[in-house]
Order: structure tokens, then C-alpha cells, then sequence
């Protein structure tokens, strides 16, 4: 008995050559040990689909696993724990456009409480880096040597091993210092709702003043923004702010500083 | 104790993308008033838009088809935007625990005292149904899709309907035809050649596509027209179309003689050629019934429908005895509208699957669940035996386009950006269509995780890494 594995590939070889140039001019070569068909087609072409059908099918079939390949370097250990799935879901939100605003804080938060950026949400990051140096550099910084490993690991992403410098003069993206006078910052968030001047125009302009309060600040606002009347032309910048406040307020609870357990209390609901 | 579930999550539960769409501004914590969550249930009052407030509540400690709904809002789609909109304030956060509000309370009994009766008794299911629906209740949205509470009785095989049976003759004689023209049409190549020009012109293959479409061999439709983008896609692109249109060959000769083919291999070819089996003639078949884990989901676009497969699998602890089995569940969406499951990968639950005929089990629907829904990660083979799954399942259906598989794999580089999952027994390559791989390598950092994808010939696709008991999504 002939081993059928072995010549599967002469029998396929030679069924390709003959599809290519097509039967009309070449006759169909004769099968090869152990492939003949068992019931012989009178048309040259049926038969060698036939013949076909049957290579491939052991083709598909007996497919086998490659050889093991050399196994990449692990990354360098680091021994800060991955941040709390909330966390993780709320920077999720961020790079996908929400809030962009809360970045450099959920960065700081992070930061300062020890835990590392979840490594699926780590692509996202660097890829974003690419172009604004500001961002890559306070990134990086969290992310730690997976950066460097990742860039080294996959070439084809465009990463660079190390950060890019900095231009002269520009900063890392750090989060906003709060006001001298957090108190009056809502208060003059609060009136602008009240005289309407808290149009979608000044929207991004109140967003960063949110983004920027001192946190103990939040619950007040969240508070008089609930209050807030209903007018038509406020209402959209009302709901982004809420949002922002409310995503700030997530962030800053999931990810608590790891050297006092001074959580800012904020109501809920 | 229910786990919180993630946006995402709470998104995929909406009937359209419309309706996800609508939740968002809803989950605005200003709009609600008394919200309130506890271990199996959310509740609150939306204010924002009418006179009287909406009392809306979720049950997520359901157990047949997902959570439940309640809301008294005229809106017919179930979950509707306030029950959305609820669920993602509470996904966000957003909503403490407290006492049941009277009106959550008194539904959430009610639905406990009928999920009594219900496992009692059967025939109070579908009636239930009918009587949540008469209700101006929103509930069991997964119910009807299930086929647990709105199964028709079944006509029985015996029974005979000649104008059904007439209907299917017809059918079935078109399909015939249009499938020995097929048969003629990859003939007609052969003999010319596929090194002829005239071979890579699409309009020829676009044709014989339109005319499988009109003899209803529309899945058939759809392959040619992926054969027909693989002419000319790399040097050796020969070998890749003559071995598709020699499984052609072999679908389209079969289709002609499955009267003389073992049983099995004709409902293969049934099947496959594109002859719907009903729904309730599947459902009353015997069910296999066992722990199922949601392991991975894969979608594409067919002409204008998106079809969503579920990959479901039997849980570690069915293993011991035997193989993990798998389980596809089908999806459409047509015109646009985003494909909506009620299973979430990464949980898992204890239902009756009952296949579809053909000579290997993979193409499901899911009958009565039982007990309660939980989180599960599928169990994972090695590499070899993985492919050697695939062998066999190709060896009963040689037509067979993707096969699921569950390794514990580290990635590595085959070098100029393609990539390989490998263990101890050897290596399997990405598929190159694959977009995650940065986050995949990322995850794995080196090591082995475990990875549910699918099969096919241009390589392994990964679709769900099962990671520190969590489940992502690639």
C-alpha cells in the first residue's frame, strides 16, 4: 500500500497545472498512487474537479500545526497592579472621544495611586501618543516598560521606543490646577445657567473650569446643576457637564491615592 | 449576586441601534429621581420629559433570556430607551443601593411568584407572556427570540400538508437546476483554463452569482462571490481557487445525489446549498443539554445583512467526560441595524441547545434555559488537538469555512508583521484580516492566555481573550 500523504502533494501539483492551462489543451495527467478516482468521469474537466475535490478536502483536513516558534521576551516585570475595572472602563470611555477633558486627571489619579494602565487599553494609548508628545510622554511614564516592550515587540505599529522629546516650550499634559476660589468658580458656573449664557458655544470653555475645581467642589455643582432650570439653550451644555462631573467624580473614587484615605465623599443618585 | 454590568454591556441589550442611541441622554442622573438598585434589581422614576413620571425597573437577576423590563412609557420596544437609559446610569455608576420603590417591589414579586408557577407548570409560560404583554408590562425580552415561551406546536412528522409539500418540491427542483448550471459553469473553466484572462473578469462570476440567487441557493451566492475576490489576491492564488471550486463542484454534484449519500451528509448538503430548515422542526429535535459558556462572537457582512455568529461551548466542568462541544448561534441584521444577541460573552448558563441537521453539530438555536446565568470561561485545548478538531469536522463537511477552537496560546512574530499562536505543540497562523493584534500581544506580555477564534483557511482569527477571570473582547 502506498502512503496516500506523500504524494497528496504531487497529485495536487499536478491538478493545478492542469486547471491553470485547461484541459481543452493539455489531457488530464494520470492520477497519482493511491488518488484515483473511484468512479472515472467521461469529461476531462469534471474529473479533475472531482480529483480535485478530494486533495482538498485531505488538504483542509489534515492540517497540521507549524513548528514552535522562538518565544518573544516577557516584558519587564512591573509590580504595580492593573487599576480597578472602573477605572479601566472610564479611561475606555475617555479614548473613545467622551469626556476627553477628565484625560490628564485619570493619568494623575493613576498615577498617584499606584496602578498601571490595563494592558488591552495600552495600544489605544501609545497609538495616540504618535502625534501629541505632550500626551505620550505622561502615558508612557504610566504605562511603564511595556512601552518600550511593545514598540521593540511590534515594529509594524510605528512606535517609538522612546518617548519623543518634547518641543521647546510646550508641557506635559497635566491636569488643570484648581482655582484659587473653587467656591466662586461654581457659583459663576451656576449663574451662567441661570442669566442662559451657558449656550453650547461656552460649553467647552465651562468644561475645562469643571475639569478644574477643586474635587470637593463636585458635589455642590452636581447639586445645582440638577437644580438648574430647564431652558432649551443651556440644557445640552447642562448634561456635558453633568457628565463630566459625574465621570470626574468616578475616577477620582476608583482610583483613590494609595498614601491617604482621604476619599472625597460625594453623594450618589 | 448579579455582577454590575459595563456599558457596553447595557448597549448590546438594545433591540436597535436607534434605541442605544436614545439610552445615552437618558442615563443623565438629573433626569431620574428615587433610583435605587439592590442585588437583583434597578429601579427609578424618570422626570425629565412628561407630566407623570415613568416608573421603570430592570430584573437582573433573571434567568430565562436576560434581564427583564418594566416601564410605563407607550414605547414598544423592549428594553425602551428609560430601561436602557437606567441600566447605564447604573453601568456608570451611578445608582446607590436602596429600599425597593412600592412599584418595583410589587413587580419584582410578581415576577418571582410566576418564575414559581413557571417551573411548575409549562403551559403557564406562554400565557405568562401574554399576560405580562396585556400588562402594559415590558418583560421576557429574550423570551420570543428563545423560542422558550413562544414555541408553535410543533405539526409532528406525520402529518401531511400537500400544498407545504409542493412548495418544497418546487423549491427544491430550482435549486437543483440552478445548481447543475453551477456545476456546468466551474466545468466550463476547467476546460479553458484559469490562466485564461477572461477568468478574472468579476462580471462572469457576478452572473453566475445572480442566477444561484434566483434558484434560492443564496449562501452558495454569497461563496462564489468570495472565490471570485480571491483570483489574483497573491502568486499562488491558483491553488486557493481551485480548491474552492472543487468543493463547489462536490457541493453542486452532491446536491444531485443526496438521495444515495448516508443521511448526515445529505442534511449536509442541504444545508449548506442553502435549504432552510424550519425553526420548530429543529426545536423538536434532542436537545443536548448542559452548562454553555458565550465564548466569542465574529461578525461579517453578506451583501447587505450582517450575520453574527455566537460561539457557545460546553464549561470545564462538563469536560471530564467528554470533549468541549461547540455551538454557533446565528444573527442577522439587515438594512443597517446593528445584530443584538441577549448572550454576553463570558457568561455562561444551563440551557438546551438543539442543533440543525448536518454531519457535523455546530449551527444551534437555544431552547429553555434553566437555573441561573453566570460568568464562565471555556476550557482550552492544545494546539494539535484544536486543529485536529478542525480535521475532523472538515473531513464530515468539507465545505465547512470556519471552525471554532479554544487554545492557550502565546502569540510571537513570524517575522514582517504576521504573527502565530503557539503552545508546546506547535504553532497556528493569525489570519491576516486580524486588526487587534497590538492589544492581543499586550494582554498575553509573553505569556500563554487563553483564546477563543475561529478557524478558516486563511488562518486563525481571535475573537475573545479570557484573561484574570474577564473576558475581552478583540
Amino acid at each position: 500500500m502506498t502512503d496516500i500523504a506523500s504524494t497528496a502533494s504531487d497529485e495536487w501539483t499536478q491538478l493545478v497545472t492542469a486547471a491553470v492551462l485547461g484541459t481543452d489543451r493539455r489531457p488530464l495527467p494520470v492520477a497519482a498512487a493511491g488518488w484515483e478516482s473511484v468512479v472515472v468521469s467521461p469529461d476531462a474537466a469534471t474529473e479533475l474537479l472531482n480529483r480535485a475535490a478530494a486533495v482538498a478536502t485531505a488538504r483542509r483536513a489534515g492540517v497540521r500545526p507549524g513548528a514552535v516558534p522562538a518565544r518573544m521576551p516577557a516584558p519587564p516585570a512591573d509590580p504595580r497592579p492593573v487599576c480597578p475595572a472602573e477605572a479601566s472602563n472610564a479611561l475606555a470611555r475617555l479614548l473613545r472621544g467622551e469626556h476627553e477633558v477628565l484625560l490628564a486627571e485619570w493619568f494623575a489619579c493613576c498615577q498617584q495611586s499606584g496602578h498601571r494602565p490595563p494592558p488591552h487599553l495600552v495600544p489605544a494609548l501609545l497609538l495616540r501618543g504618535r502625534r501629541q508628545p505632550a500626551f505620550d510622554i505622561v502615558a508612557r511614564r504610566l504605562i511603564g516598560p511595556l512601552a518600550g516592550w511593545l514598540a521593540d515587540a511590534m515594529p509594524e505599529l510605528g512606535i517609538k521606543v522612546t518617548p519623543t522629546a518634547l518641543p521647546a516650550g510646550t508641557e506635559p499634559l497635566l491636569p488643570p490646577r484648581p482655582p484659587v476660589d473653587s467656591g466662586a468658580v461654581v457659583t459663576a458656573i451656576v449663574s451662567a445657567f441661570a442669566d442662559g449664557s451657558a449656550t453650547w458655544a461656552a460649553a467647552p470653555q465651562l468644561r475645562v473650569a469643571v475639569a478644574a475645581i477643586d474635587p470637593t467642589w463636585l458635589p455642590a455643582l452636581v447639586l445645582e446643576l440638577n437644580r438648574a432650570q430647564f431652558r432649551a439653550p443651556t440644557e445640552r451644555t447642562r448634561v456635558d457637564l453633568l457628565g463630566v462631573a459625574q465621570l470626574r467624580r468616578d475616577i477620582i473614587v476608583s482610583l483613590p491615592r494609595s498614601d491617604s484615605n482621604d476619599v472625597v465623599a460625594l453623594p450618589r443618585g | 449576586m448579579p455582577v454590575r454590568p459595563t456599558p457596553d454591556q447595557v448597549l448590546s441589550l438594545a433591540p436597535d441601534s436607534a434605541a442605544a442611541a436614545a439610552a445615552v441622554p437618558v442615563a443623565d442622573p438629573a433626569s431620574w429621581s428615587a433610583a435605587g438598585c439592590d442585588d437583583g434589581a434597578v429601579w427609578g422614576q424618570y422626570i425629565a420629559t412628561s407630566a407623570e413620571p415613568y416608573g421603570v425597573a430592570v430584573d437582573l437577576s433573571d434567568d430565562v433570556g436576560g434581564p427583564a423590563y418594566r416601564c410605563n412609557c407607550p414605547s414598544r420596544k423592549i428594553p425602551c430607551k428609560h430601561a436602557l437609559g437606567l441600566l447605564l446610569l447604573h453601568a456608570n455608576g451611578n445608582v446607590v443601593a436602596a429600599r425597593r420603590l412600592p412599584f418595583a417591589s410589587e413587580w419584582l414579586q410578581r415576577r418571582a411568584a410566576r418564575a414559581g408557577a413557571a417551573a411548575d407548570d409549562d403551559a403557564t409560560a406562554a400565557g405568562d407572556a401574554i399576560a405580562t404583554h396585556d400588562g402594559g408590562e415590558q418583560a421576557d425580552a429574550g423570551a420570543g427570540q428563545l423560542g422558550g415561551g413562544s414555541r408553535a406546536p410543533h405539526p409532528g412528522f406525520g402529518e401531511h400538508d400537500p400544498a407545504r409539500a409542493k412548495r418544497q418540491l418546487e423549491r427544491s427542483e430550482r435549486m437543483k437546476a440552478g445548481l447543475r448550471e453551477l456545476d456546468r459553469w466551474l466545468a466550463d473553466r476547467i476546460r479553458v483554463g484559469l490562466a485564461n484572462p477572461e477568468f478574472g473578469d468579476l462580471a462572469t462570476w457576478d452572473r453566475l452569482a445572480a442566477r444561484l440567487v434566483d434558484a434560492q441557493c443564496g449562501g452558495l451566492a454569497n461563496r462564489v462571490r468570495r472565490v471570485a475576490t480571491k483570483v489574483g489576491q497573491h502568486p499562488r492564488w491558483h491553488e486557493d481557487v481551485l480548491e474552492e471550486m472543487a468543493l463547489l463542484h462536490a457541493l453542486a454534484a452532491g446536491a444531485q445525489h443526496t438521495s444515495t449519500l448516508p443521511a448526515e451528509l445529505a442534511d449536509g448538503v442541504h444545508v449548506a446549498t442553502g435549504l432552510t430548515v424550519a425553526k420548530d422542526d429543529v426545536l423538536a429535535g434532542v436537545p443536548s443539554t448542559a452548562r454553555w459558556v458565550v465564548a466569542g462572537e465574529s461578525r461579517t457582512r453578506e451583501d447587505r445583512i450582517t450575520v453574527q455568529r455566537t460561539w457557545l461551548t460546553t464549561s470545564p466542568s462538563d469536560r471530564d467526560s467528554a470533549p468541549s462541544t461547540w455551538a454557533m448561534l446565528l444573527t442577522f441584521g439587515t438594512f443597517g441595524n446593528e445584530v443584538t444577541t441577549e448572550f454576553q460573552v463570558g457568561s455562561a448558563f444551563d440551557a438546551d441547545v438543539h442543533w440543525y441537521p448536518g454531519g457535523i453539530p455546530l449551527r444551534a438555536i437555544v431552547g429553555r434555559l434553566h437555573g441561573e446565568r453566570g460568568q464562565g470561561a471555556p476550557a482550552p485545548t492544545s494546539i494539535a488537538g484544536g486543529l485536529e478538531a478542525v480535521g475532523w469536522a472538515i473531513a464530515r463537511e468539507p465545505w465547512l469555512e470556519r471552525y471554532p477552537m479554544c487554545v492557550e496560546a502565546v502569540p510571537s512574530s513570524a517575522g514582517s508583521g504576521r504573527w502565530l499562536l503557539a503552545d508546546a505543540t506547535g504553532s497556528i497562523p493569525i489570519a491576516s484580516s486580524f486588526s487587534r493584534m497590538a492589544e492581543l500581544v499586550c494582554v498575553a506580555g509573553g505569556r500563554e492566555v487563553v483564546i477563543v477564534g475561529e478557524w478558516s483557511t486563511d488562518g486563525f482569527l481571535p475573537l475573545t481573550l479570557f484573561a484574570e477571570q474577564q473576558a475581552v473582547l478583540l
